[in-house]
């Protein structure tokens, strides 16, 4: 009964109320508009899979399409963020983040700290993640452990188009720096979303399924992956507690590792490259604090240790599947 | 007059019983060829752009970007030569007709339409079964919305219509701290009353919902027959008004689920969704300042700020209580006299844990 929007759809709203409500809120971004000052072409595009559509209409050139130069604009949006403004500013896909890593690692991110805590960098960047979509290896990474690794910077994954709206409106209100990272297959995932503008805090995990005997934490595009492992597992009778982290800096590690002390074991599904992943982080932070609690091994299931091959049979196999995420789990059995 | 032609939703598929009207690919006024692409349309299966169905110059644009339609709805009229303006209106005005009367062969349950009305500026949302005599309105609780109502709707509306709306800062209704309070409330209600021209009505309320119901009746006497009142506030004036507090301001899982608990003799009753949803509605903005306005209007210093008893004795009245209530103890009606009192056994959720004794008595 409720309304359903897309993926999508939930963040374009979540925009929209945001740049209504306060009007410190500002976006950018190659093509965000789409084709802003060519005649006939005003608000026609809206970034690459079209998030943004729309939103030059609702709230005019507080929304503006930059040159493709992700160094000066990521950094002209983390200088408006320590002057006041609440800029939201797209890097169309996070691959392309290593062209300005310094104005987020050494800029955005060390303000507060630099500053005596005197600035605030309310500064979110918006980028796609994320294999799956024939785009090759430039445009198909998961590299959100990088900007985890980075204190400063807050991390957001969501993975259903409530969490999406929920946790965007959240970025924009936060004071710190945010990655937001929306995996491009699940833009046209849809799901109830209530009208209304309403706020996800970060650090709290989503306890998405329920189970007693193993709990599967997994991120992004991977939660859907790991309910569906564990549809197929509870066939088996095996019931999995798949755990949605949300943000993964922070990191609701007490979620997670109450989940664990119940079932004794554990899978940690990551779509990114497996060395310093978020697989390995949790992994290791569980065994660490809750070692007495596990009854086997922690599984990590990821991708392997290569890049997101172009051949569509390759990048098949890249992805972690239900089925292996559901092998990981019953070697714990 | 040159010819008219119609630009209707497709029917892609046997399943596809409505779509969603995404952009239009050509403007009001373009010409138009037989093929072009026209609109693109969206099912729960597809997306795909509609072909005109013949050419000439599209004249209007009906249906906007965002609209779901029925398969056969009228989405705009293709003309060739001259157009008359008002010929054309009644042309429009008899196809949408002719596709609402295809469509109602195949209308959708009433109940599960979430309807919309104004008062005072804020968008009210409510379900209404449409059709019977003795229209029933059923007011929930503290924190509650109409799909508290979920047992109790379906098998009610065969014997007389029934209503349930969200009160303002609950369920999908506006959120407004300056209209939550049981007497904004009862205002609400009562133009409810006038708004759907239902007459006299029949109440049913639980909990806050109750007290609202009261407050209808002695603000407008006319409008109200009988009253069923599920553990009401009004009566008495013990109330938990720790769990009132911790409800209004609880802003996680753990927390309101250690509240939940408290509404339901049988703990196993609160399941996950319910807990999930429930911080849903929390978190929307504005609700917590409205719910701790609200919990003010309600009790003060451990007591239930206002008596009603004399207004349950002045109206045809029926109480349903049960006797495990955490929140609002069945002792508050141990003093109310010429009133009729039903002891259940379940806790402060009459119309979910004993739904039948509830409808039977309100059918």
């Amino acid at each position: 009964m409720a309304r359903e929007l897309t993926f999508k759809d939930a963040i374009n709203e979540a925009l929209a109320q945001e740049m209504a409500r306060d009007e410190t809120v500002i976006a950018m971004g190659e093509d965000n508009v789409g084709g802003m000052g060519a005649e006939g072409e005003i608000d026609a595009w809206g970034g690459v899979l079209g998030v943004t559509k729309g939103l030059h209409a609702k709230v005019g050139d507080r929304i503006m399409d930059t040159p493709i130069t992700e160094s000066a604009f990521i950094g002209a949006a983390a200088g408006a963020a320590a002057c006041g403004m609440r800029p939201v500013a797209e890097l169309m896909f996070i691959d392309f983040m290593g062209v300005c890593f310094d104005q987020i690692f050494n800029q955005a991110a060390k303000f507060k700290y630099m500053f005596g805590g005197k600035a605030e960098t309310p500064l979110v960047v918006r980028t796609m993640i994320g294999a799956g979509l024939r785009a090759a290896s430039q445009h198909s990474q998961c590299l959100y452990p990088i900007f985890t690794h980075i204190p400063g910077l807050k991390v957001v994954i969501p993975s259903t188009p409530y969490d999406a709206k929920g946790l965007m409106i959240q970025s924009i209100r936060d004071n710190d720096p945010v990655i937001f990272c929306e995996h491009k297959s699940l833009y046209g995932l849809k799901g109830e979303v209530p009208e209304g503008s309403y706020a996800i805090p970060f650090n709290e995990a989503n306890v998405v399924r329920e189970g007693g005997d193993v709990t599967v934490v997994a991120i992004g595009m991977m939660v859907h992956k790991a309910l569906e492992a564990a549809t197929a597992l509870a066939k088996e009778g095996i019931q999995c507690e798949v755990i949605d982290p949300r943000t993964t800096s922070p990191l609701d590690l007490d979620t997670i590792i109450e989940s664990v002390e119940n079932t004794g074991r554990l899978v940690v599904v990551d779509e990114s490259n497996p060395r310093c992943s978020m697989a390995a982080d949790i992994s290791a932070q569980v065994t660490e604090q809750a070692f007495s609690s596990l009854k086997g091994p922690v599984r990590m299931v990821t991708a392997p240790h290569c890049p997101p091959p172009f051949s569509d049979v390759l990048e098949d196999l890249y992805i972690p599947s239900p089925e292996k995420i559901a092998e990981a789990v019953r070697t714990l059995k | 007059m040159g010819e008219m032609i119609k630009v209707t939703m497709p029917k892609w598929g046997l399943s596809m019983v409505k779509g969603t009207v995404n952009d239009w690919v050509v403007d009001e006024g373009d010409e138009v060829e037989k093929g072009q692409e026209l609109v693109e349309i969206e099912t729960d299966k597809i997306a795909n752009v509609l072909e005109s169905p013949g050419e000439g110059v599209l004249y209007r644009i009906v249906a906007q970007p965002g609209e779901v339609l029925p398969v056969s709805a009228l989405l705009g009229v293709i003309t060739q030569g001259e157009v008359d303006e008002a010929e054309l209106e009644s042309y429009i005005a008899e196809a949408q007709a002719a596709a609402a009367a295809a469509a109602a062969d195949e209308a959708p349950d009433p109940l599960t339409i979430n309807r919309r009305l104004d008062w005072e500026g804020l968008t009210i949302r409510y379900l209404d079964s449409e059709e019977g005599e003795r229209p029933l309105i059923c007011l929930h609780g503290f924190g509650g919305d109409k799909n508290n109502w979920q047992f109790n709707l379906a098998a009610l509306a065969p014997n007389r219509r029934v209503l349930a709306p969200d009160f303002p800062s609950h369920g999908d209704s506006t959120v407004s701290a300056e209209h939550s309070s049981p007497l904004a409330y009862a205002k609400m209600v009562s133009a409810m009353i006038d708004q759907l021209e239902l007459g006299q009505v029949d109440l049913v309320g639980h909990s806050m919902g109750g007290l609202v119901a009261l407050l209808v009746a002695r603000e407008s006497p006319a409008k109200v027959g009988a009253l069923t009142l599920l553990a009401p506030a009004g009566i008495g004036t013990e109330i938990n008004a720790g769990y009132v507090d911790g409800f209004a301001t609880a802003n996680s899982r753990n927390e309101l689920k250690a509240l939940a608990v408290q509404l339901f003799a049988d703990k196993e009753m609160v399941s996950r969704q319910m807990v999930a949803d429930l911080l849903k509605y929390k978190r929307l903005d504005g609700v917590e300042g409205a719910l701790v306005q609200l919990a003010g209007t309600l009790h003060s210093g451990g007591k239930q700020s206002e008596d009603l008893s004399s207004v349950a004795q002045s109206v045809p009245t029926k109480i349903f209580w049960g006797k495990a209530d955490e929140i609002l103890a069945v002792s508050n009606c141990a003093q109310l006299s010429g009133v009729d009192v039903e002891q259940l056994e379940c806790g402060h959720m009459a119309h979910m844990e004993a739904a039948d004794v509830v409808n039977k008595h309100l059918t």
